[in-house]
């Protein structure tokens, strides 16, 4: 059995820069039948999660032994995706536009194809030089609900948008 | 004597079965995308039907094996917006063995349908072709559910290859 080193400094300095969270980009393709640059949710967007993957373990049990092994496997959609507003109301905008291209919100159904409204999103982690190290492929991506914040009374800060885009395949890996 | 199982090892080591590894489909043109494989969620099959014989004798009664009774397949399927599944399965009765004002022959009102048990790394663990023709009827059943129209389709197993 090779030795048990405790980490010291030296092997923590060794391992290079740690990543930053706030080090990151959206590249949001709009869908097909919405006709907006999406670049300006780039520019907004405060805070993106990650999908967690996970197993649905199964359980065995023969009296008293119990026992796991994998079962389905899955990954949590949606993802939660927050906006800053800005006075020109783009998040409300794009958003309100992408929603009634999946649901005609005034008559209350679905309308269009998937083609329409479904679209890609890829989430790139930066370094700290600002280039892509890691990217989070969304396919399939559609509104699956948009909360446009609360207005009060004290609050200074900006107004956030918060979204759950629900998606249809993820994959992550190098650039 | 000791136990028949007697540690957690022994559960550990085996690699059970998982109940959603299996395949279904019909090779059926008319089925469109569906063709290649069928939108079923579950599926229930006859392994062996077996019927006992009993008579009574002095003192007890006693069972001895018969024969068997007829086999049969249970599908639960989704349908697409198309209504893809319905339609087919409603030809299928309407058309091809009610069509022409008599009832079909079991030859002609057969498919044929492939059932396919996987491993957990996908290797076919066995494969059954049968020849089915459906049996009871098939309702759509419309609710008022966020879900997929989902029906029961009942086959009886006509033969097998």
């Amino acid at each position: 059995m090779s030795k048990i080193l405790r980490p010291s400094v030296e092997h923590l300095r060794g391992l290079g820069n740690f990543t930053q969270g706030f080090r990151w980009g959206i590249v949001h393709t709009p869908p097909p039948g919405l006709k907006m640059n999406s670049e300006g949710l780039n520019f907004r967007a405060v805070s993106c999660g990650i999908p967690e993957w996970s197993s649905e373990t199964m359980e065995i049990q023969i009296r008293e032994f119990k026992s796991k092994q994998p079962g389905m496997t899955s990954i949590a959609s949606p993802v939660p995706l927050e906006f800053f507003e800005t006075e020109d109301n783009f998040v409300h905008e794009y958003f309100n536009a992408w929603k009634t291209l999946v649901v005609n919100t005034k008559k209350g159904y679905v309308i269009g194809a998937k083609a329409a409204y479904m679209t890609n999103m890829v989430v790139f982690r930066l370094n700290s030089m600002d280039e892509p190290i890691w990217k989070y492929e969304f396919g399939g991506v559609y509104p699956e609900s948009v909360n446009k914040g609360q207005l009060d009374a004290q609050t200074g800060e900006p107004l956030t948008i918060a979204t759950n885009l629900a998606f249809n395949f993820f994959n992550d890996g190098p650039p | 004597m000791t136990m028949f199982l007697e540690s957690k090892e022994e559960v550990y080591n085996v690699e059970w079965g998982r109940s959603w590894l299996w395949d279904v489909r019909f090779e059926d043109r008319s089925l469109a995308v569906f063709n290649k494989w069928f939108p079923a969620t579950s599926v229930t099959i006859n392994k062996f039907a077996l019927e006992a014989h009993e008579f009574s004798a002095p003192y007890s009664t006693f069972s001895v094996p018969k024969g068997s009774t007829l086999f049969d397949l249970k599908i639960n399927f989704l349908d697409d917006v198309k209504l893809t599944i319905e339609k087919w399965a409603s030809n299928w009765v309407n058309n091809e063995i009610f069509g022409n004002n008599c009832v079909a022959t079991l030859e002609r009102a057969c498919k044929r349908v492939t059932v396919v048990r996987y491993t957990q790394d996908k290797d076919i663990l066995d494969s059954n072709v049968y020849h089915v023709f459906p049996r009871g009827s098939l309702y759509f059943e419309g609710s008022s559910e966020n879900s997929v129209p989902t029906s029961e389709l009942e086959f009886v197993i006509a033969g097998t290859e």
